[in-house]
């Protein structure tokens, strides 16, 4: 008698878990897509000044809310700089923003042509 | 590299500071425009900041507890380098000055020999007082990078500033462009 009457319940339950789970699956799939949203990617285009040396390559997608700080920190990896040299990028070849400036906000300024041109340059420590 | 006819006259400097001084007002940005007695080359930019560091700089232990800083920030002509200098003071909330030493660790530069020649004490060229000093061994290489800038204290501040803790607003980029 209890056994058929728990059967049907534990059917209903396990649909609507089925159900639920579907639901949060589909959130799920809503939210990743609102991530790549948010994952905007920025062109940016690194030019040498002064004595840096080139980059081989020069175009780069970067995360749109990343700070421009994460970008010095990686070009210094991409070239094996020593810890006493420093880079420092540039818009406009004349300022260089400050490093917790988000990348997005930059590109809102001084993008051209759908592009944000980061001009890079390498110094010694003062010395 | 002949280095001599790259350095900053006088009155490029003085007039690139007039303009940041005009600029900071218009934005309500605290730069003041300073003007030493009796001296040559005697005006100066300066501005206050304070700041709160949660590491704390007056004990060598690691115990961390809330400080607020404040940062006495000049910009300043050197004659001798002929260039501009950034340095600055920076006293805590009891008044007690930062050493060396503090700031060298506050700036993260504590484990590295250049240490010594990128922050030390040197006396200011205006007030002839002992301040900490970005050294300018290196500012005549940096500046001639901006050539194209229509106002090279700021762009050469806007790259130097944040190595001490001076972050320059994109407002000024305007004044370089």
């Amino acid at each position: 008698m209890s056994g058929t009457e728990n059967e049907p319940e534990s059917d209903v339950n396990e649909s609507s878990n089925f159900s639920l789970h579907n639901v949060s699956q589909s959130l799920d799939n809503d939210f990743d897509s609102l991530k790549k949203i948010d994952k905007q990617k920025i062109d940016i285009l690194l030019k040498p000044t002064g004595n840096a040396p080139i980059m081989k390559r020069r175009k780069w997608a970067v995360d749109a809310e990343k700070p421009l700080g994460w970008i010095v920190e990686f070009v210094k990896k991409y070239l094996k700089l020593e810890p006493h040299e420093r880079v420092f990028l540039y818009v406009n070849q004349t300022f260089a923003p400050s490093p917790d400036q988000i990348v997005k906000n930059l590109y809102d300024c001084y993008n051209t042509d759908g592009k944000l041109i980061l001009h890079y340059c390498k110094t010694q420590a003062w010395g | 590299m002949d280095s001599m006819h790259l350095s900053m006259s006088w009155d490029t400097f003085l007039k690139d500071i007039k303009e940041m001084k005009a600029h900071s007002d218009s934005i309500d940005d605290d730069w003041l425009l300073n003007q030493g007695r009796n001296h040559e080359y005697g005006a100066y930019l300066s501005k206050k900041l304070v700041n709160c560091f949660s590491t704390s700089l007056s004990t060598d232990t690691p115990e961390k507890s809330d400080s607020l800083i404040t940062f006495d920030y000049h910009v300043v002509y050197n004659p001798s380098y002929g260039c501009p200098v950034l340095c600055f003071n920076a006293w805590e909330m009891n008044g007690s000055l930062l050493t060396i030493e503090q700031c060298w660790k506050q700036f993260n530069l504590a484990n590295f020999d250049y240490k010594y020649h990128t922050l030390t004490q040197m006396e200011h060229p205006v007030l002839m007082k002992p301040f900490i000093t970005l050294h300018p061994c290196k500012t005549t290489e940096l500046v001639q990078l901006f050539a194209n800038s229509k106002n090279v204290v700021v762009s050469w501040l806007s790259t130097v500033g944040p190595v001490v803790g001076l972050n320059i607003s994109s407002h000024y980029a305007k004044l370089t462009n």
